[in-house]
């Protein structure tokens, strides 16, 4: 059983994602801001809500969660980056997600070898984040990041799994960081590596779906989808579903994961996005390399 | 000693290219990757797709990896690792599994679904 302090967890200082800014993020919004990467659900991916049960269990069985390509935490504390940190945690997770290799999930103080010889990057949210509020506090919402990220890409983070030789990098959270994130240090736009864009825009989700129901939202999960979602003042990348406590479970953008019981994801799946498909490098051993 | 050896570098130049099989053993070409291509609208990934991909990752040491039919680089074109096998795999009919041996397409599984079949696809 999921420790129940874990489940709907909605501290004060979780309020990057203010209601003014939350109200904005409908749908049709989102739609928008994407542009030409905006997908309706694929029928395909649908998934009888009698039969969830046993795909988790398969899930679980072979590690097939969008929780298993994600291979890091991250930590914004004190920051209002929240819906950064979500977007990069599902722009990561389909990156790896197409290089097919499952990791263990995210693990507090630990790197995974193969991240590195796999080719994962690190992205930084405050790449984006810094673009979506110059003003650093009071948070931004999912469309201005999704537009953000869908036009000109992401930033990787000064920390990699490997020294990949990037070009340019960012400081990954204006936050406290960890030892797979950097942090500390918030960068305006204006301070960004001159030709930052180069590097950028090989880092760019390509094809966006918008679930247009809670049960579209959980079959993006059951396939391995993260669904970037905002709630109740925080956005989080829910990314595996527990069948019997019928709960959502994300990496929190605080060195832990955490869950959302069902009546939370009801109520939060409108204004959520699953970043399908993403650029893919020319070599997995040069990320950046056009 | 001198004049016959380059009487018979000069006839060996006259001769024309060596022939092909001068030199070079006939090597097996030995897989060292497999993609499985699909279209998102038309196929969710199998289960046992993904699973057979890590398998090959893990335990053959082979690139094993998935690719959207549209994806690109970040200058907009197909990717060049994945330009052989996006083109085998739609002249055959999505989804498709490719194995490769750098650019040369070895084998191509129409559909598979199962571990077992993905991972006994590189030979």
């Amino acid at each position: 059983m999921i420790d129940q302090k874990l489940i709907d967890v909605f501290p004060a200082e979780h309020d990057g994602y203010p209601d003014h800014l939350a109200a904005e993020d409908t749908t049709d919004a989102l739609r928008d801001a994407c542009g030409n990467a905006s997908r309706e659900f694929p029928r395909a991916m649908w998934i009888e809500p009698r039969e969830w049960a046993e795909r988790a269990a398969e899930n679980d069985r072979h590690g097939l969660w969008a929780m298993n390509y994600i291979d890091r935490f991250t930590n914004q504390h004190p920051t209002h980056e929240c819906t950064a940190h979500s977007l990069r945690a599902n722009l990561e997770a389909a990156r790896n997600r197409a290089r097919g290799l499952i990791y263990g999930g995210p693990q507090v103080g630990e790197r995974y070898a193969e991240s590195g010889a796999a080719g994962s990057v690190w992205l930084s949210p405050l790449s984006v984040y810094a673009e979506a509020n110059p003003d650093r506090w009071g948070g931004a919402n999912v469309r201005q990041v999704l537009e953000i990220a869908v036009r000109r890409g992401m930033l990787p983070d000064k920390v990699q799994p490997r020294d990949y030789a990037f070009r340019h990098s960012l400081t990954g959270t204006s936050g406290r960081g960890n030892n797979n994130q950097s942090g500390g240090q918030w960068v305006p736009v204006s301070r960004f590596p001159e030709g930052w864009q180069e590097t950028a825009r090989m880092f760019r989700p390509l094809e966006v779906i918008f679930p247009e129901s809670y049960e579209e939202a959980v079959c993006c999960v059951l396939h391995g989808l993260v669904v970037s979602v905002g709630r109740k003042g925080h956005a989080v990348p829910w990314a595996r579903w527990v069948a019997d406590q019928r709960l959502m479970g994300y990496a929190d953008s605080y060195d832990v994961v955490r869950y959302d019981s069902e009546r939370t994801a009801r109520s939060a799946w409108r204004g959520s996005f699953a970043i399908a498909s993403c650029t893919l490098p020319d070599d997995w051993s040069r990320p950046a390399a056009g | 000693m001198r004049p016959f050896v380059l009487l018979a570098l000069g006839l060996i130049l006259l001769a024309g290219p060596l022939p092909a099989w001068h030199g070079t053993a006939v090597v097996a070409k030995t897989a060292t990757g497999a993609v499985y291509v699909y279209e998102k609208d038309a196929t969710a990934v199998p289960p046992g797709v993904t699973v057979g991909l890590n398998r090959l990752n893990r335990e053959r040491q082979i690139l094993a990896t998935l690719v959207e039919a549209d994806a690109t680089d970040g200058d907009g074109d197909v990717p060049d690792q994945y330009r052989a096998a996006v083109e085998a795999a739609k002249a055959r009919g999505l989804p498709a599994l490719v194995v490769l041996s750098g650019s040369t397409v070895l084998a191509i599984v129409k559909a598979p679904t199962d571990a077992d079949a993905v991972v006994r696809a590189v030979p």
